[in-house]
Parts: C-alpha cells; sequence; structure tokens
C-alpha cells in the first residue's frame, strides 16, 4: 500500500478502527497513524461513532408484539404464498404445494443454496468499482484493477427457472477498450481476456432517445434473432440518461479553458469533438466563455448566450493548437470570468481541457489559484485528454480541490457523454436489473461482465451502485433461449432501474417491460446491428465457445450501420479489418 | 434437487437442543431485520417463520459453526423475493419502510443517555437504505464485514465502503446536532 495514499476519508481506516483488517493493511495503516495526527483523531472518532451506534442498537426496543414463530407449526406456503404469489412465480415454484411445505429443497429454496454455495468465492474478489471512471478517485481505480483476475472466464447460460434476475452496474471501465485498440494498432493480437465485450459496447455512442417525461432515464429495448446463433435471440438493454439540454437543472455559466497541453496537435481533434458536441446540448438561458491561454489574447469567447450556438462553434473552429500558454494564468482568467458572470442558483463551473502530462511542475500553482477561488462558489471540472490507461492522480486531485469532478476522455462515447455528464448529476445509486420471465425465456446469458463486480444474477442490491450524470449511456447484451412453446403478447422480460434523485433520500425505480415481437435480425436498427458486431467481435478475439457462426464479415459489415462523424463506428470497422488479418 | 424430504423428526437430541437454543436467540434479531427490510411485521414474521422451516431441514454440517449467518442470509432472500415479486413498483420509495420501531427512552436509562440513543437512531433512518442494512448488520447484530458480505452479497469493499460512508455521515451530523 503506498503510504502517502491514506486520507481521513479512506475507508480503510473505519475498517482499522473496528478491527477488520487484514495484518499487511493494518501495519500499513498503523504506519501512517503514527505520522499523521489527524489519522489518529479520526481513528478515535470512528471508534467512539460505533459504541455509540452499539449503544444506540442495544437500547433500541424489539418490534411488539413478536408472536412465537414456532410453538404452531402452521404451513409456511399457504396463506403467505395465497397472498403474495403470482404468476411468475408459479412458474418459478410450480410443485405440489405439500411438496414446497416439506421439502426443505424446494425450488426456492435450491436457488438460495446455489446463490450461497457458487457465489461466494466470486464475492471475496470484487473490489471497489463504485462511481465509474469519471468520478472516482485514481487509488480507486487501480485497487480495482489489480483485484481483476488475469483470467476470467466468460459468462455461460443461466436457467431462469435457478435465477430469474441479473443485475448490472450502469457505468463500467474503459480499460479494454484503449488496450485492445492499442494492441491492435501496434499489429499485435490482444490476450483473450483483455477482449471486454461490455465495456467496448460501452465505449461507443448510440442513438438512445433520452426521456421525454421528468424521469431521469429511458429504455431503449430491443430484440432480434442472435446472428450467431439460429434459435436464439439476441437483447439489447440501452438506456439514457436526462440529457443536458433538459429544463430540468439550474442554468449554466460554463469557462471552458483549453489547458496548453490539451492543445497539442495530436489531442486538439478530440478536444475540439468534444466541447463541440457539448456546445450543441446547452439551453439558451445558459452562457459560456472561453479562455486559451495560447491564443494571441487569453479570452477567445466573452461569456455569451447559450442560444448563440453558431458564435460559439466558429470560435471553437478558430482555436488552433497553437504554442503553449499558461495554465496557472489561463485558470486565473477564467475564475475571474466564472466569478463576473455568476449566476445564483446557477451551476457555475470552469472546465479545464488538459491531459495527465500536463501539472507537473505547475501542479501547486494550479492547486494555490483553486485554493483561493474555492470560496467564489465556482467549481472546476478537468477533462483528462490523456490516451494513456493510468488516471491521472494529480488532476483527480485538483478536482476534488476545486469542488468539481474529475473524467478522463477515451473513447468515441467518452467524448460524446463525458463533459455533460460531470456537469449535471442526474441520479446516485443507480442500478439496473432484468428480471426475466421463465414463461418466455428459458435461460440467458450475459455478454461481457466477466467481473463479478460489474453484474451478478440475483438481486439489485449485489452490483455497487454508481452516481449517474447527463447524457450518459448505457448498453448491455443478452443472448437468450426462448422457453418452449412460448407465444402470446406476454413479457419477455422486465428491466428495472433503480436510483435516487442527486438531493433525495428516497430509493426510487422505473420499470420498463419488453414484449418479443420475434423481430428478424435483418430488420433490427442501426445501433442493434453495431451492438452484435461488438459482440461478433468479441467472441471471435476470444474464440469463445458461443461464437458460433461469427464471422469476420458480419462484424465488419454491421460495424458500419448506421455509421456518422465521430460515432467512432468508422474506427472500429478499421480496427476490426486489422483483427482479421491478424487472425487469419 | 433432493427429491427426499429431510424428516426433522430424525434429528438428534443435541441438534434439537442446538435449534431451540438458535430459535431463542435468532427469533428476535431476524424479526427485526425482516420487518426493516419488507416494512411490515406481519409477513416478516412469515418469513422468518419460513426461514426457520428451511433452517431444520438442513443437514447440520451445512449450517455448521455459521447458523446465525446462514439464517439472515435465507432470511434477507425470501424477504428480497417478496419484494421483487409481490409488486414492481412499491416499497422502494422509502417512506414505506417507516420506522416500526419506537426508538423511545428505555426505563433505568439516564434521560440525556436516552435522548442521544433515540437521535442516533433518528440519524440512522436517514441514511439510505443500503447503508442502513449494513449499519444495523455490524453494531447491531455483530456480524463482521465478510458475513455481511456474504449475506447481501456485497463485495467486502462494498460492504466497507457502505459502513465507512454511513459512519463519516453519522459523525457529522451528530457533530452538527453537537457542537
Amino acid at each position: 500500500m503506498n503510504e502517502a495514499e491514506i486520507l481521513p476519508d479512506d475507508p480503510k481506516l473505519t475498517a482499522y478502527a473496528l478491527g477488520e483488517l487484514d495484518p499487511a493493511d493494518r501495519a500499513a495503516i498503523e504506519a501512517a497513524l503514527r505520522r499523521d495526527p489527524a489519522l489518529r483523531r479520526a481513528v478515535d472518532e470512528i471508534r467512539t461513532a460505533a459504541t455509540r451506534l452499539q449503544a444506540a442498537f442495544a437500547a433500541e426496543t424489539t418490534p411488539e408484539p413478536v408472536a412465537p414463530v414456532l410453538s404452531t407449526p402452521k404451513t409456511p406456503a399457504s396463506a403467505f404464498d395465497r397472498r403474495h404469489r403470482r404468476s411468475w412465480t408459479r412458474t418459478l415454484l410450480g410443485f405440489p404445494q405439500f411438496y414446497y411445505v416439506f421439502g426443505g429443497l424446494a425450488a426456492a429454496c435450491f436457488a438460495v443454496i446455489v446463490a450461497l454455495r457458487e457465489e461466494r468465492p466470486k464475492t471475496t474478489l470484487i473490489a471497489i468499482d463504485l462511481t465509474g471512471a469519471a468520478s472516482k478517485a485514481p487509488s480507486l481505480e487501480r485497487a480495482t484493477r489489480a483485484a481483476v483476475q488475469p483470467d476470467e472466464p466468460e459468462n455461460t447460460f443461466v436457467s431462469t427457472a435457478t435465477q430469474p434476475r441479473s443485475t448490472l452496474a450502469l457505468a463500467l471501465e474503459n480499460s479494454s477498450f484503449s488496450a485492445v485498440r492499442d494492441s491492435l494498432q501496434r499489429g499485435a493480437l490482444p490476450p483473450h481476456d483483455a477482449v471486454r465485450t461490455d465495456e467496448w459496447l460501452n465505449a461507443f455512442p448510440y442513438r438512445y432517445t433520452p426521456p421525454a417525461d421528468s424521469a431521469p432515464f429511458a429504455a431503449s429495448l430491443e430484440v432480434a434473432e442472435a446472428p450467431w446463433a439460429p434459435g436464439h435471440r439476441l437483447l439489447r438493454i440501452g438506456l439514457k440518461a436526462r440529457d443536458l439540454a433538459s429544463p430540468q437543472r439550474p442554468a449554466l455559466n460554463l469557462v471552458l479553458l483549453v489547458g496548453a497541453a490539451a492543445a497539442s496537435p495530436d489531442r486538439w481533434p478530440v478536444v475540439q469533438a468534444s466541447i463541440r458536441r457539448l456546445v450543441t446540448q446547452l439551453r439558451a438561458d445558459d452562457r459560456i466563455a472561453i479562455v486559451a491561454p495560447s491564443a494571441r489574447e487569453s479570452i477567445a469567447l466573452p461569456a455569451t448566450a447559450g442560444s448563440q450556438q453558431r458564435e460559439i462553434l466558429a470560435s471553437i473552429d478558430a482555436l488552433s493548437p497553437a504554442a503553449a500558454g499558461d495554465d496557472t494564468r489561463g485558470l486565473t482568467a477564467a475564475y475571474a470570468l466564472a466569478r463576473s458572470n455568476l449566476i445564483a442558483g446557477g451551476l457555475n463551473r470552469i472546465v479545464f481541457c488538459t491531459h495527465a502530462d500536463a501539472g507537473s511542475g505547475q501542479g501547486t500553482d494550479l492547486a494555490g489559484v483553486v485554493d483561493e477561488n474555492v470560496p467564489s462558489g465556482v467549481a472546476l471540472t478537468v477533462l483528462d485528454f490523456d490516451p494513456a490507461r493510468e488516471a491521472g492522480a494529480s488532476l483527480a486531485e485538483l478536482a476534488q480541490k476545486g469542488r468539481g469532478r474529475y473524467g478522463r476522455i477515451a473513447s468515441p462515447r467518452d467524448v460524446a457523454e463525458v463533459p455533460a455528464e460531470l456537469l449535471v448529476p442526474v441520479a446516485e445509486n443507480a442500478s439496473v436489473q432484468i428480471e426475466f420471465n421463465p414463461a418466455r425465456v428459458s435461460s440467458y446469458r450475459l455478454l461481457g461482465y466477466e467481473r463479478p463486480s460489474a453484474a451478478r444474477a440475483g438481486p439489485a442490491e449485489a452490483v455497487a451502485p454508481v452516481s449517474i450524470g447527463a447524457g450518459h449511456s448505457f448498453t448491455a447484451l443478452y443472448e437468450i433461449v426462448p422457453a418452449a412453446g412460448a407465444t402470446g403478447p406476454e413479457e419477455l422480460l422486465v428491466a428495472k432501474v433503480s436510483y435516487r434523485e442527486p438531493a433525495g433520500t428516497a430509493d426510487r425505480e422505473l420499470a420498463f417491460p419488453l414484449v418479443d415481437m420475434s423481430g428478424r435480425f435483418a430488420d433490427a436498427s442501426a445501433d442493434f446491428k453495431f451492438a452484435a458486431a461488438i459482440a461478433e467481435f468479441g467472441m471471435l478475439l476470444r474464440d469463445s465457445p458461443h461464437k458460433g457462426r461469427s464471422t469476420w464479415g458480419d462484424v465488419i459489415a454491421w460495424g458500419a450501420a448506421g455509421a456518422t462523424d465521430g460515432d467512432g463506428r468508422a474506427d472500429f470497422v478499421s480496427l476490426a479489418r486489422q483483427a482479421r488479418g491478424l487472425v487469419q | 434437487m433432493s427429491t427426499h424430504p429431510p424428516n426433522t423428526r430424525d434429528l438428534k437430541d443435541e441438534d434439537s437442543g442446538f435449534l431451540a437454543r438458535t430459535f431463542a436467540a435468532q427469533q428476535g434479531p431476524l424479526l427485526r431485520y425482516a420487518t426493516r427490510l419488507l416494512g411490515d411485521a406481519d409477513r416478516a414474521r412469515d418469513v422468518v417463520q419460513d426461514t426457520f422451516v428451511r433452517f431444520m431441514a438442513q443437514p447440520p454440517d451445512v449450517v455448521n459453526g455459521h447458523a446465525v449467518e446462514w439464517l439472515f442470509t435465507v432470511c434477507r432472500h425470501r424477504a428480497v423475493d417478496i419484494l421483487r415479486k409481490e409488486n414492481r413498483m412499491s416499497h422502494f420509495e422509502e417512506g414505506q419502510v417507516e420506522r416500526l420501531v419506537a426508538p423511545g427512552p428505555r426505563p433505568g436509562h439516564q434521560l440525556e443517555q436516552a435522548e442521544t440513543q433515540a437521535e442516533i437512531l433518528r440519524l440512522i433512518e436517514r441514511l439510505p437504505r443500503n447503508q442502513q442494512e449494513v449499519v444495523r448488520l455490524k453494531f447491531q447484530n455483530g456480524f463482521s464485514y465478510k458475513e455481511i458480505s456474504r449475506i447481501t452479497e456485497l463485495s467486502v469493499s462494498n460492504v466497507g465502503f457502505l459502513i465507512h460512508t454511513a459512519v463519516a455521515r453519522l459523525r457529522a451530523d451528530f457533530a452538527a446536532h453537537h457542537p
């Protein structure tokens, strides 16, 4: 453990205070405690809080009245299930009732036992994967990666009779995308377990419709035949968070700061694309200014109303990756500009476009400027355009200091969505659970998600919830084996998104049912075909036992489906061609 | 899957003594846990009864050494199953998990101490539900992070994070009330 990384807010400190650490971690914490009185104080406080909690719970009265549970052994399934069972449950537990009553290993119980026996070993491997790469402290990200097993087997088919529910985390890492892309571009086949279909699916933007009403999420569910497996269905779960253009947020006072490092020629097209994309989502009552210290004058665009799209975009086009300027001077100017245009009750934000190599040597100056300006109420969001895979620790700290968020732009989806996500939170504690109807689905296979922390069969609580920002999209694929003789317009599944409003306290849930209309693959949407191309790409690179009729020709044909400028599909096709050349 | 329902009457005397002791000790904590999860004492009783029936049917070596953890795990599975199946939308509004337990002062305690404890319980009620659950499993039922991880199917680090976040919030809240 890096000794410098322990802060008073480190969960390990709480675990230490409560006696939950193993000897190695304990020793590391104790070394840190000897150095840092603030940590010692924190440990004392945690222990005091623990004692108070125990005392408070001990004083709590038990629910009244407690009828003796077992004095009259009534049948547990009778009255209980008459009231609560529904048709799906009946499908699951469709045994004669007496059998259920007396059979300790009847269907439901069997499911429980399976879950207990088979899933336990997995849980110990899961590291913290709480908030996605966008907002997570780099040390957590490293911890997550270190805990990932080197060679994770693909998911196989799960029977809906034992486990009709599957839960997914809504934000994913994208280290697999950059790793596999870099490897292919170097002309080397990536190790087969480096190809994570879930991360690849989520490395690209899709045309999902954002919610039309006040709900924070809309679902784009689609099902058609699985092109690689005749008789199987392919299910696409698409979710889209309320976007930045929504009227349901305060007005933005935005100052874009184009850092010297971001203005280097190789990164410049990506920087321009991502800020152009951000600008097109502004509302008329928003204000935006641009500071580019590398330009002849610091201020490239004075505060301008969001309705002046043409003027704003023209000023972005006019920016050029000129000689390096001075980020400290630029940041000072950006704060001054943001302060002079402050919107009371609005979102006052500086967006600092830079990359992780930047700040070295200047870091302390930048931090000093941030410290001076924190009381102004202007938050600092840091966009890291570093193509390397490690997140920039110093930049994440800078954003934290500036009361804003840090995000790294590494994939086409990041370019399109991350800047807006970081500015406006839409939901906290979000996860999605797919509840299959056993009458329609016999078994299902989740594509990708080899890491147990990101998906799990079982209740929603099993997956670490994440916070979701404006415009975030999410994609997952399942291969489905239909139940025999399934006909009629009964639901195939219900996708349930659970979340909490950013300022709220209540847990909420949205439910999106899907009926399979027996659609053919040829009639599916372009987004669906593109996702199927990624699925086959992953299976072919892994040489998966599930690849069936997958071919590189299909990957390349569908990979181009619906391609438009900036969505990365053309790049995907050229990577697929490269991969085909290396495999064959 | 076994096709022979186990006969609970075949238990040896020592086992039935173990069962009786376990029922007596765990009935209250399990009821409280299930009531929190379900928001309804009647259904909680059904779930706890069902859990014990399943428990009796287990071969002793399956639960040996971790009977309490087993009971909480199965109880939770049953409760979550009911929540999921009986209604898609309801029961996820936090307001439905009303405080069913009155955190009132208890005779024999100093009034001040009782007020403090009631206040702590009120602060706990304001935590997100997943935090409330792990905090109770830790500080009320005395489970370790690893045991809570197995009961709730959360990862150990996630349990640690939830407890850490909850304790940090309680520390801050408590400090705000007692500057």
